[in-house]
């Protein structure tokens, strides 16, 4: 007999650690998420954000250069990334790719592209001190000349390995879930001398990143 | 007088002490008249400022409980407590200076031959000369409170040096669109020409620093030391409590050059100083040297610091120039022409320096009452960094220094650390240095040059002629040690520690290796010189260790936070934090034997493999079968090496035609996963297409006779063992969530592996202890579950077994098909099956409830025959059970083997077949 169906609720690695420091915790779009913290008027403009309630799948194999340029409509190199309709896709190697967001269509409808959500959660970091931050964990170059917005690159962060990404307006780090509680203290350990500040998913929706927000009330 | 509003104080060994705003402590103290500062490290001698640039011991103090300050080039911090080192009751009056007359006593390396006799007499000496030796203490209660951070920057060009070769080099490369990166130890740019007004005046230096640090393409350090040069141009700089890894592209070594000090008898005595010191107090520090002064020179340097001290007050008592005449107008300086510097008089403080004849140092020619000693004479090339880049460094026998013979790719050496000492040609070589480092000029030929120069070779007089400041090494323990034997420089170094001290090597190198030359009957050339190796200025372990290294890696399951709210003890395993028990693992243990257990097992590797390919690759990476694999069944399988040696072991479960889902055990998901990547590179023609999914799904084990019941409460699958029997696999949706399902028993009971996506983790944990609360359901933890696995002799990959364990000596025979074409480790494992197994891992159980730890011998016939890998205490056989390699003679049913437990021999009864459930039937129920 069955018991229980209720409607599942996707937890990030990090609901508990932004329950406990005070987030404001809101099911968006089937995701438990903290939606903002009580100091989000804060008036650093160095900020770190959560943005693992996503979908994520990973095309894979031979046909991935095909299945890339039919997501974005056009080549994209291996180590670049390209932002549109809501979704990133990041070409890690020539056959590799991992997409982040919703991709409308049957873009993605493929044997070759594998769902993975809950194997990438990612952090945004945004602000002027962004770079000097990454730069104290990470030895990868940072320089606008070799990394510049539209880049992706995996490197190292303390022992885990990051896939970074750099876009004009912020730096996303996706990592394995069971690493991203660590990363999000190495990088609120690296962002003091900067007063990194927290903020919650509503700062994504004011900053653009996402084009409409659905929120289960 | 300082301006009032400037004066900030400070307290040196409680003593107040007035110093300007910007000034050093070294500074201050000098012209508050402290001229001892230190007492030396062996003899306790006092010690005053030497070398004044940050180079030398002689200044090191701890300040405000930070031991080893060079305060020479420390600012002064009002309210800063200075506090001397290495003396004791106070700095004036040290008993221990005591040893200084007990010289005799103590000759170089004494401790490594006396007061070893009778052996219980070295500990007592060793903790008394420990505790008299060493250069200031840890406060161990302040040690938390500094702060250390690290960085990585990325530069095209690397300027390592701010005087006037780095500033053309900079200005060079950046001229030429490099990013630059310049990097000085000093807080202002401009090197020696900061201190040396009449050289300065010969160049437009100050509008040249203007235009480095406005410059967009150029990044400045300042007070910045590159302590370490690495591969492929990786820098290590320290600034402040800050190191900066700097990858650099090219690299300019416009390090300049250190002053040199001379050896001659109490060369130590406070008074003393190097004339870059003594300019640089005048310039910078606003000192004064008053009373008379003896300037010893080889160069025009020491006339420009004679004029300059004289324009500052000091009366100069003479210039002893070693050239037979005047290398420079000598104006009205009184000149010693030919002669040189024997011995340095007074105990505190200098009171006379005698002079000799630079033929023969015996023959004293004159003594010349004076209260400064200053030498000039000439500067050793900082050509460490480059040695430790490899460059190749040889003496050159015109100049009397080593210089760089050739230089490692990616490196350019520029100015005084090439032997260059005329101002234009230091210029003219930076601008060079730098257009070649931005790629568009040849690199400076490394050339011989002709110069005047060279160094003394002529034996000191006297036992108390210090070659090395930092470790009290004097010329005559140098020339004792090459007696004893230690003829060569690197052996040398190492038993008299000469070149080990806190100056590197920079005041005592070039000196040491005459000495060594001297005494050997060599050449300085055929002497050669240490190895150099970073860190070329010491440096802080808590630099090195950086910010926070306490934060090391932890790997968290979804499910983590729900265990810690229940109570979980964690064990970490590797990265992981796994629940090891919820308080009561015998509880655990028997809710899964009797009802349903649930643990979460996320942490095993988990791989899926998509193709058409996949069954022929596995084929080849598994010693087993899977061609004939159906759709929906699981097989267990141990991955082995070429070796044949068991690297990992796992379930293979066929999801679909094209489809497998693979589990690795906690460690190894990595591992296997590279292992997997490693042999498709090798079949790009094959359609295997490999995706890790270790991180992206929770997994949990449902386990026990009841596990059937709680299952079926939240899912619309037919769980009966008709439709879902044992060794199967299935897809279906759990709580509402789509999950793979696999019918395994680790534990040996009816049991199911659940994988879900990582984001529903908790939301179908949660729903399974909801609904099996009415059966009594109870998390378990890995301890639980070791005692669970260990009753069916389930071994454990990697802990049971290890680099030798191959599966026909695990227990494992019938995995190894030799029958098959080919896989990887087939031929070892084909010879290990003709060889016969020489040892078997075989389970062993013990009457009562004494149980062997892990790695517990086991004996035959009194000699290593094998040992425990797991042993515990089974509740349901009411023994000690275990698993433990054995003889192969003795693997077998019911034969006794002798397992040492604390000193003591007990005996087992070997069993081959599982303790618990032996025919399975729990398992297939």
């Amino acid at each position: 007999m069955l018991t229980k169906t209720g409607t599942p609720v996707a937890h990030g690695p990090l609901v508990d650690w932004h329950r406990h420091a005070g987030g404001r915790i809101e099911n968006i779009d089937g995701w438990d998420v903290c939606a903002s913290y009580p100091h989000d008027e804060v008036s650093s403009e160095n900020v770190l954000v959560d943005w693992s309630h996503r979908r994520v799948r990973e095309i894979n194999g031979p046909r991935t250069e095909d299945l890339v340029r039919q997501v974005c409509g056009e080549e994209l190199a291996v180590r670049r990334a390209h932002a549109v309709d809501g979704f990133r896709i990041c070409r890690l190697t020539p056959d590799r790719a991992i997409v982040f967001g919703e991709v409308t269509g049957d873009r993605l409808d493929d044997p070759n592209v594998l769902d993975v959500t809950g194997g990438w959660a990612t952090v945004a970091l945004a602000g002027p001190g962004s770079q000097e931050i990454l730069s104290k964990i990470t030895s990868a170059d940072l320089r606008d000349d070799s990394f510049s917005p539209g880049e992706c690159c995996q490197v190292p962060i303390r022992g885990v390995n990051t896939l970074l990404c750099r876009w004009n307006d912020c730096w996303e780090l996706h990592a394995c879930p069971d690493s991203l509680r660590f990363l999000w203290d190495v990088l609120q350990d690296a962002g003091e001398e900067f007063s990194l500040r927290l903020v919650g998913h509503d700062w994504l929706v004011e900053q653009g990143f996402y084009e409409t927000r659905k929120r289960k009330e | 007088m300082p301006d009032s509003s400037d004066v900030v104080g400070f307290t040196f060994d409680n003593r107040p002490v007035d110093a300007r705003e910007g000034q050093t402590i070294g500074a201050a103290l000098h012209e508050a008249g402290v001229h001892v500062v230190s007492r030396s490290f062996k003899y306790h001698r006092p010690r005053g400022l030497f070398c004044a640039s940050g180079r030398c011991p002689n200044c090191l103090c701890t300040v405000d409980g930070e031991p080893n300050v060079r305060t020479c080039v420390t600012p002064v911090r009002d309210g800063a407590r200075v506090e001397s080192q290495n003396a004791w009751p106070s700095l004036r009056w040290d008993l221990l200076s005591l040893l200084d007359r007990l010289h005799r006593l103590m000759p170089v390396g004494f401790y490594y031959r006396t007061m070893h006799r009778p052996r219980w007499l070295w500990p007592v000496f060793e903790s008394l000369i420990r505790r008299v030796a060493g250069l200031g203490h840890v406060d161990r209660e302040r040690g938390g409170a500094t702060h250390y951070d690290q960085q990585s920057r990325h530069t095209d060009v690397a300027v390592i040096g701010g005087g006037w070769a780095g500033l053309q080099a900079a200005l060079a490369a950046a001229g030429e669109g490099a990013d630059v990166t310049l990097v000085d130890d000093q807080p202002g740019l401009g090197g020696h020409l900061q201190h040396d007004p009449e050289l300065a005046s010969q160049v437009d230096w100050e509008n040249q620093v203007a235009e480095v640090n406005s410059h967009p393409q150029i990044s400045v350090l300042s007070s910045a030391c590159v302590f370490g040069c690495y591969e492929d141009r990786l820098l290590a700089i320290q600034s402040k409590n800050r190191m900066t890894r700097l990858r650099a592209g090219r690299v300019v070594v416009a390090t300049g050059g250190w002053d040199e000090p001379l050896v001659f008898l109490n060369n130590d005595r406070p008074g003393i100083l190097l004339a870059g010191g003594v300019q640089r107090l005048l310039a910078t520090g606003g000192c004064r040297f008053p009373g008379e002064a003896v300037v010893v020179t080889d160069n025009p340097q020491g006339y420009r610091v004679a004029r300059q001290l004289l324009a500052a007050g000091t009366r100069i008592a003479a210039v002893v120039d070693h050239n037979p005449a005047p290398v420079t107008d000598p104006g009205e300086l009184t000149v010693h022409a030919g002669e040189t510097i024997v011995a340095a008089r007074g105990r505190r403080h200098v009171n006379a320096a005698v002079l000799g004849s630079l033929a023969d140092p015996t023959v004293k020619t004159r003594v010349i009452r004076c209260r400064w000693i200053i030498q000039a004479v000439g500067l050793t090339p900082a050509t460490s960094l480059l040695a430790q880049a490899g460059c190749q460094l040889a003496f050159n026998e015109s100049r009397g220094m080593f210089l760089a013979k050739s230089l490692v790719d990616g490196y350019v050496a520029a100015g005084a650390v090439n032997g260059t000492r005329e101002l234009d040609a230091c210029g003219a070589e930076g601008k060079q240095a730098g257009l070649a480092a931005a790629g568009n000029s040849e690199p400076i030929p490394v050339s011989e040059k002709d110069a005047s120069g060279g160094q003394l070779l002529l034996a000191p007089d006297g036992k108390k002629s210090f070659v090395c400041l930092c470790e009290d090494v004097t010329d005559q323990d140098l020339v004792d040690a090459v007696a004893e034997g230690f003829a060569n420089i690197e052996t040398l170094k190492r038993y008299s520690t000469v070149c080990m001290g806190p100056c590197q090597g920079k005041m005592c190198q070039s000196a040491s290796i005459r000495s060594c030359a001297r005494a050997n009957g060599r050449s300085v050339a055929e002497t050669g010189r240490t190895t150099a190796r970073p860190p070329e200025q010491p440096v802080p372990l808590g630099l090195l260790a950086g910010r926070n290294p306490h934060l090391h890696l932890v790997r968290r399951t979804p499910l983590h936070a729900w265990h810690q709210a229940a109570g979980a003890t964690f064990l970490d395993a590797g990265t992981w934090k796994r629940p090891e028990s919820y308080g009561d693992p015998t509880r655990e243990y028997r809710a899964v034997r009797e009802g349903v257990g649930l643990i979460d097992v996320s942490t095993l590797g988990k791989l899926e493999l998509r193709g058409k390919d996949v069954a022929e690759f596995l084929e080849f990476v598994y010693p087993n079968r899977f061609r004939k694999l159906a759709v929906g069944r699981v097989r267990y399988g141990v991955v082995c090496d070429e070796s044949g040696i068991i690297v990992d072991d796992g379930t293979i479960a066929r999801l679909d035609d094209e489809r497998y889902f693979l589990t690795t055990t906690t460690g190894n998901a990595s591992g296997v996963d590279s292992w997997f990547r490693w042999w498709l590179a090798d079949r790009m023609d094959e359609d295997v297409c490999l995706t890790n999914v270790t991180g992206g799904l929770a997994a949990m084990n449902l386990a026990g006779p009841r596990s059937r019941e709680v299952l079926e409460k939240i899912c619309d699958e037919d769980l009966t063992t008709a439709a879902l029997p044992y060794l199967s696999a299935s897809q279906f949706e759990i709580a509402g969530v789509a999950a793979i399902v696999l019918r395994i028993g680790f534990v040996g009971e009816l049991g199911y592996e659940i994988h879900v996506p990582g984001q529903f983790g908790l939301h179908v944990w949660t729903a399974l202890m909801e609904a099996g609360s009415e059966q009594g359901i109870v998390p378990f933890g890995v301890e639980a579950q070791r005692r669970l696995r260990l009753d069916k002799q389930h071994l454990l990959a990697g802990h049971d077994t290890d680099a030798l364990s191959n599966p026909l000596e695990t227990g494992l025979p019938w995995i190894v098909r030799l029958d098959k074409t080919d896989f990887v480790g087939r031929r070892a494992l084909e010879r290990a099956s003709h060889r016969g197994p020489q040892e078997r891992l075989v389970g062993f159980r013990m009457a009562g409830d004494l149980v062997p730890e892990e790695a517990s011998l086991v004996l035959q016939d009194g000699k290593l025959g094998g040992r425990v890998t797991s042993a515990r205490y089974s509740p349901v056989t009411g023994s000690t059970i275990g698993l433990a390699w054995v003889p192969a003679a003795k693997a077998s049913n019911g034969q006794e083997i002798t397992i040492q437990i604390e000193g003591r021999s007990e005996t087992a009864v070997v069993q081959e077949t599982p303790f618990y459930d032996p025919t399975g039937e729990r398992l297939k129920s």
